[in-house]
């Protein structure tokens, strides 16, 4: 992009009243070059201040109330200023105004743009390409004081280096460095903890831990359903010997088909006790004597009190929107707001019905505890006598044995012994593979699969999360040291080009002296020399600028204010010869005492622009515009 | 609002209910397990006040066993209620204010949301006095047999 200054507007600016600047020429066409002379104290550093707070962003909106009453007029009253600029960028035109209010000590801006998106808007705006380079620093390389030169030579200075950082914007390396560290810190944030290596490899291991667990669970549930499989198997083949055995003698036979008969009855009736049980238990009145107590007491109470009492309800939802009330009195909304709220806390057609229901249904039930509880001596009845028929096989064997067969107890006890590990191995199985595990303060993941698997699960979360947010930092670390390689490797190679190319202008520029750059490490360092004088440091520093601004992808204009007031008079000439070289446009704010050997090297060109600006103490400056005019001056 | 229970409930009466169960021996219906639940904690004046109830109803009305009930269940509930709100057994008016409190004639369960809501937390405070007091069941006759016994004996915390 290509960006020259066209002009400037002072409104209440210091010393100024009101000028204007305009350095194009009557074709449009900017001058290359443009001297301004301006005696000391007329405005020359507040110039390049405000030029520099119209070009680079925050500006002057980082400016306090001090800042901006620094520009009010010396020689007048005034409550506002200000400094207008106009830029073209490639072909776009755009006029910034810097509004000042020296009573409020605020200022704002405005941008008008002329070109493919025109108008006025109360904004600090620059162009999509410019946004981001143009920062302070990066401006005040071109809109520069002498100050700035000096400081590229200076050893412990690192302004030689760091112009090349911003004018070939390898700082823009860095800012995306700065944004791979944020990004990491957002990653090391959502994680919650802070990241190593060591606490990956932490959680990896109890992720690993809980699924061996989970797995060791599933082994083992197989196991244990294996196993009752085959306990079930054999409890059948020992029934089945112990039918046999059993069928071999009549009379135990009969008396264990009576006892099995008996047995099926039995059972038979304690179900049938159970259910009249439950008939019993879904009356409340039934349950216990207090219940009824409970029961009839409500009755009696309702009975007392007349409840339910005659239907109110709608009466009073009726009355509520009546015009009067029974008592001959107005109803009016507040009333009705009254009778309706109150309406509600009385019973309804409905709710007299189903009281009445309740009322009729405690009146007439007959408790029957007493009927409750024989059943339930029936049932523990019942139970005793399934524990005699089961004592009853149980001697059968015994006489069996008596007889002379041994074999049947022995399959009984081992019957009774499968019966205990068939149910040991069906709790067991239950337990491990209970899905409910919530419920159950027994059950936690060291016996319960599904409990096992989400806290497995749980821990490989975290672990795929840290995991993932290692990974992602140990790659952009590795992006960093790319661009940080990147960006070493081009600031070398930027190094040795415009050395070599400095290099070159100077031999130019000093030619009774051998002045040749060695390095650049933060300033420039020389070969066999330490030091140069106050002029071969300009002359110098304007060459390494020159070199800088010439290979940049964007074309700047050079603001300078008294490039030429410490050199002497072949030192001036030869700069002046070569600064025109350096530059596309060049801005020079003078002090009379540079013409010589200096401006006046321009004098026969015919791309220079003068103006003089000078004014008596506690008067407004006065502008004065030609080379004539800029001779005379002194 | 409806019949719900807390998952405490399903886990204790694992053992001995079954919904497939056609012989009786296991419960059959999780409105049993309520009941049982509900009738421990109305005879203790006890109700959970932040019961963990379950997000889904075990049922929305009275099943066909229990349908004659319904009228004790409800006047179980003003009574206790009463007893425990200290309601004086002349105050008429306050009575008469539960009772339309509780009652919803056009519900399929007669009772509001709010007698329905309360019966849930006797019932959800009655798991927590059955687990306590008795041990996980088994058998459904012995349980039976023992939930009667906790009864007579007052174990269940009963107030008079």
């Amino acid at each position: 992009m290509k960006i020259r200054i066209l002009g400037w507007d002072y409104e209440n600016i210091r010393r100024i009243g009101k000028l204007s600047i305009d350095l194009t020429r009557s074709d449009g066409s900017v001058y290359e070059n443009a001297f301004i002379m301006m005696p000391n104290g007329t405005g020359k550093t507040t110039t390049l201040r405000l030029i520099r707070a119209i070009l680079s962003i925050p500006g002057a909106n980082e400016w306090v109330e001090k800042d901006v009453r620094s520009f009010r007029p010396v020689f007048k009253e005034a409550s506002k200023g200000k400094f207008s600029l106009k830029v073209m960028f490639d072909e776009d035109v755009y006029y910034y105004t810097l509004h000042l209010n020296y009573d409020l000590g605020e200022v704002r801006y405005e941008t008008t743009r002329v070109g493919r998106s025109g108008g006025l808007e109360a904004k600090h705006l620059q162009p999509m390409s410019m946004k981001g380079v143009l920062t302070e620093e990066f401006v005040s390389r071109f809109i520069f004081d002498g100050e700035q030169a000096q400081k590229t030579l200076n050893a412990g200075s690192k302004e030689a280096e760091k112009a090349i950082l911003y004018l070939y914007q390898l700082d823009k390396l860095d800012d995306l460095c700065k944004q791979i560290d944020k990004l990491i810190g957002i990653k090391q944030e959502e994680s919650k903890n802070h990241i190593t290596e060591r606490s990956v490899s932490g959680y990896r291991r109890k992720s690993e831990k809980l699924e061996k667990n989970y797995q060791a669970l599933c082994a083992e549930y197989a196991d244990a359903l294996s196993s009752l499989k085959s306990r079930k198997q054999r409890k059948t083949v020992y029934e089945q010997r112990y039918q046999k055995i059993i069928s071999k003698d009549e009379q135990i036979r009969n008396e264990q088909d009576e006892l099995r008969q008996l047995q099926d009855e039995t059972v038979k009736k304690k179900l049938e006790s159970v259910g009249r049980i439950m008939s019993y238990i879904r009356r409340p009145y039934n349950l216990q004597m207090e219940m009824h107590i409970r029961l009839q007491g409500l009755w009696q109470n309702m009975q007392t009190l007349r409840l339910p009492r005659n239907v109110a309800k709608e009466f009073f939802n009726e009355l509520a929107h009546s015009e009067e009330c029974v008592c001959g009195r107005e109803i009016g909304e507040t009333e009705r707001e009254f009778i309706l709220k109150r309406a509600d806390d009385y019973l309804g057609q409905n709710e007299f019905a189903v009281l009445n229901e309740i009322k009729t249904a405690l009146k007439e039930y007959t408790a029957d505890g007493q009927g409750l509880n024989a059943e339930k001596n029936n049932l523990e009845a019942l139970l005793s006598k399934e524990q005699e028929i089961s004592n009853a096989f149980d001697r059968l064997d015994a006489i069996l044995a008596n007889k002379g067969n041994q074999e049947v107890l022995q399959v009984k006890e081992d019957m009774r012994r499968l019966d205990g590990e068939i149910e040991v191995l069906e709790r067991k199985c239950a337990n491990l593979n209970s899905k409910d595990y919530h419920n159950d303060k027994n059950l936690s993941s060291d016996n319960n699969i599904q409990a096992a698997y989400d806290k497995w699960q749980e821990a490989k979360a975290v672990y795929d999360k840290a995991n993932g947010t290692f990974a992602f930092i140990r790659k952009a670390e590795r992006l960093k040291t790319y661009i940080l390689n990147v960006k070493e490797s081009a600031m070398q190679r930027l190094k040795e080009y415009i050395i070599q190319e400095t290099n070159h202008k100077v031999r130019t520029i000093i030619k009774n002296d051998t002045i040749k750059i060695k390095n650049i490490t933060g300033h420039l360092i020389f070969e066999d020399r330490e030091g140069l004088s106050e002029g071969q440091n300009l002359a110098v520093a304007y060459a390494y600028l020159g070199t800088l601004f010439e290979h940049s992808q964007n074309q700047f204009p050079f603001v300078v204010d008294s490039p030429a007031a410490a050199l002497d008079l072949n030192m001036r000439r030869e700069i002046a010869m070569v600064m025109p070289g350096l530059f596309e446009q060049m801005i020079i704010f003078v002090t009379s005492g540079e013409k010589q050997g200096f401006a006046e090297t321009y004098y026969a060109r015919s791309d220079v622009k003068y103006y003089v600006i000078e004014g008596k103490r506690d008067k407004a400056a006065v502008l004065k515009e030609g080379l004539a005019e800029f001779k005379k001056s002194r | 609002m409806s019949f719900k229970i807390t998952g405490k409930c399903r886990s204790f009466f694992q053992y001995i209910y079954d919904k497939e169960e056609k012989d009786g021996k296991k419960l059959r219906l999780l409105f049993d397990e309520y009941y049982l639940c509900l009738m421990v904690g109305l005879a203790s004046e006890m109700y959970d006040e932040n019961p963990e109830l379950e997000a889904s109803e075990i049922t929305d009305r009275y099943p066909e066993e229990y349908r004659q009930s319904r009228d004790f269940i409800a006047g179980l509930l003003i009574a206790t209620e009463r007893r425990r709100q200290g309601i004086p057994e002349n105050d008429s008016k306050a009575l008469e204010r539960l009772m339309t409190r509780y009652l919803d004639p056009e519900s399929r369960t007669r009772l509001s949301q709010e007698g329905e809501h309360r019966l849930n937390q006797y019932a959800a405070r009655g798991i927590d006095i059955l687990m306590d007091v008795m041990g996980t069941p088994y058998e459904l006759e012995e349980f039976l047999i023992a939930y009667l016994d906790c009864f007579q004996e007052n174990r269940f915390y009963i107030r008079g």
